[in-house]
């Protein structure tokens, strides 16, 4: 009866796989997808590649511009700032900080967001109407200003301002689940799951979530680019990292009384920042293309 | 023939949709008793709207009746788990029963993770030998619902409501959605299936023809209510009921007319449904209908070898 295969090794395109093969042929999302695994690359391998200390002061060069510029000093490949710290160290030190704060935000929101949202859409009813409008109300706020009462609340510091980014990244993802569930949940296939002996939270992570991951998955790569957005903007704004962290809001604000005298202080940091954010929203776009149904077949 | 699955009148009433001052009840199901002997095939026949689906959720317990109780072997149904064992059913459109991120093996395999107590290697074997009972390959096992045609999809949805070795199977418009050469292999397979196994088959249909060929008793479903049932040769070759007698006119070849005759839709069957009015639910589409049916609701009575709901029954016949 059984072969000396298992199910598993049979040549069948898995839907995953048949999903990377459309994202494949998109190649600004592929761009964006390099970049970000060059960023990450670099922000994982920033003690091997930086040639200072993020923090280490050169006296005898403050703010030495980049290597294109007159007066550049060797060893300073992006110049130093007002202290006479290695700008491009920073950066990549700074990388750290701003894109594992993007993942960690996202995994907290989306992990709370979906549980939320699958109780939201599974249970119905005053539960429902509950959490719903407590997420409008979240919703009404604009981001940033919401952002900004939690850190006042919780207090100034970099954990701090990631827990006020994931609960104002949170109402997206519990609409998105709730919205999702709910119209898969009374779909032939997931009654037919349950009269399988499926139920409760067996239903939702075997049966609905593999059905409903395109639009969060989708949520999750821009959102990143959201969060590493709100999180600098703390930083700017001295609610989330402090000096002298390196983290790219920080750097922004900590140099932006030299914007006229030492221009480079001020623009690579926010070109990290803008880099980043293009590059995730590129993906997340290559994505909804690649994982939206109705384009697909 | 001992009765193996019993309706004991079953009603249903759903919300009506949330308009500005509250949706009302719209009752689907009135008092719909049923019996389904051990090895039969039962088909159920009605016009959309007649609450055969319904009628089907009920059974398999999806849904609670608001009243009414459903007898298994004589007995209530009491554990979920249990029903879910003895009771299977299967959807109309397998395209969109098949969850499509699982493999075949995996959809087989569900039912037995969840509702017994089988080691790997009994699931395995049993997977694979319900596929060859169907009519598939071992190979297909891995495959994805989407890579397989509409005829083989209903085949994995059958060997889905087979492989735990069930008393009673459900099917619901089973063949509708398929091609009219691919339903005809689905209908051997179902008759071949009931011959070697012996389990009942509670068979939902709108397609008469279907049912002269599968069935060997009909019940005739008319807004919720049964309007008549019986051995389908008497049914269905000498209907006591204006609206079974209806239903064949409306079916091509079966009628005696040369004209089809359409179901006349003087009243929507949903509509008439959620309307207040008394006596007979057919009275208002009814050619024959007068005072007594619209005084009271006719009873079912026996004529003729099956049971009928009305007062005109035997000048039908």
């Amino acid at each position: 009866m059984s072969n000396a295969t298992s199910v598993e090794d049979v040549d069948v395109l898995t839907p995953w796989q048949e999903n990377w093969y459309k994202l494949r042929a998109n190649k600004i999302a592929i761009a964006g997808l390099i970049v970000l695994m060059m960023l990450i690359t670099s922000a994982i391998f920033a003690p091997l590649i930086a040639s200072h200390a993020p923090n280490e002061q050169f006296i005898d060069s403050l703010l030495a511009p980049p290597f294109w510029s007159e007066g550049s000093k060797a060893g300073f490949v992006l110049g130093t700032d007002d202290l006479g710290r290695d700008m491009l160290s920073r950066l990549l030190y700074g990388a750290r900080y701003s894109l594992f704060l993007g993942f960690a935000i996202v995994l907290i929101s989306l992990v709370t967001g979906v549980a939320i949202g699958a109780l939201a859409g599974m249970k119905q009813g005053i539960t429902e109407t509950v959490i719903l409008r407590l997420m409008d109300i979240m919703l009404a706020i604009p981001a940033i200003l919401l952002a900004i009462v939690i850190v006042a609340i919780l207090g100034a510091s970099l954990f701090n301002a990631a827990m006020a980014v994931s609960i104002v990244l949170l109402p997206h993802f519990v609409r998105i689940t709730r919205a999702a569930v709910i119209s898969e949940i009374n779909k032939d296939y997931v009654l037919a799951s349950r009269l399988d002996g499926t139920r409760g939270w067996k239903l939702l992570f075997r049966t609905l979530l593999p059905n409903i991951s395109a639009p969060l998955i989708v949520q999750a790569t821009l959102s990143f680019s959201n969060a590493i957005l709100d999180i600098a903007a703390l930083g700017f704004l001295g609610l989330g990292a402090q000096p002298p962290t390196p983290e790219w809001g920080t750097l922004l604000s900590t140099s932006r009384e030299f914007i006229e005298t030492a221009p480079w202080t001020v623009t690579l940091p926010g070109l990290a920042i803008l880099i980043t954010v293009l590059a995730s929203n590129l993906l997340g776009d290559g994505l909804r293309d690649a994982l939206d149904p109705r384009i697909d077949q | 023939m001992p009765v193996l699955l019993e309706a004991k009148n079953i009603s249903k009433s759903y919300q009506g949709k949330n308009r500005l001052f509250g949706g009302s009840l719209v009752k689907v199901l009135h008092d719909v008793s049923l019996q389904l002997q051990a090895g039969e095939i039962l088909a159920i026949v009605g016009e959309s709207g007649s609450g055969k689906s319904t009628l089907a959720r009920q059974l398999v317990m999806l849904e609670q009746p608001d009243s009414g109780e459903i007898l298994l072997d004589g007995k209530p149904f009491q554990s979920v788990t249990a029903i879910h064992r003895q009771v299977r059913m299967i959807f109309q459109n397998p395209a969109a029963s098949l969850d499509p991120r699982k493999r075949v093996y995996q959809l087989l395999e569900q039912p037995l993770l969840n509702l017994t107590g089988l080691s790997g290697s009994e699931r395995e074997e049993l997977i694979y030998r319900t596929l060859d009972q169907v009519g598939l390959n071992n190979d297909q096992a891995s495959y994805y619902p989407h890579m397989f045609s509409g005829g083989q999809r209903q085949r994995i949805a059958i060997a889905r409501a087979l492989i735990l070795n069930p008393q009673v199977i459900v099917s619901d418009e089973a063949v509708s959605a398929l091609d009219v050469s691919v339903q005809a292999q689905i209908l051997n397979l179902v008759m071949d299936l009931r011959d070697q196994i012996g389990m009942s088959w509670l068979f939902i249909t709108h397609d008469i023809s279907v049912v002269n060929v599968i069935a060997e008793r009909v019940l005739v479903l008319y807004a919720g209510r049964v309007m008549e049932s019986g051995p389908v040769k008497e049914v269905l070759e000498n209907p006591a009921h204006p609206y079974t007698q209806r239903l064949l006119q409306s079916v091509p070849g079966a009628g005696d007319s040369d004209r089809l005759v359409a179901v006349v839709q003087m009243i929507p069957a949903a509509e008439a449904q959620a309307m207040e009015y008394t006596g007979c639910a057919y009275r208002h589409r009814c050619l024959l209908a007068d005072q007594q049916c619209v005084k009271s609701e006719p009873p079912m009575i026996s004529l003729a070898g099956r049971s009928v709901a009305c007062f005109r029954a035997k000048s039908m016949l």
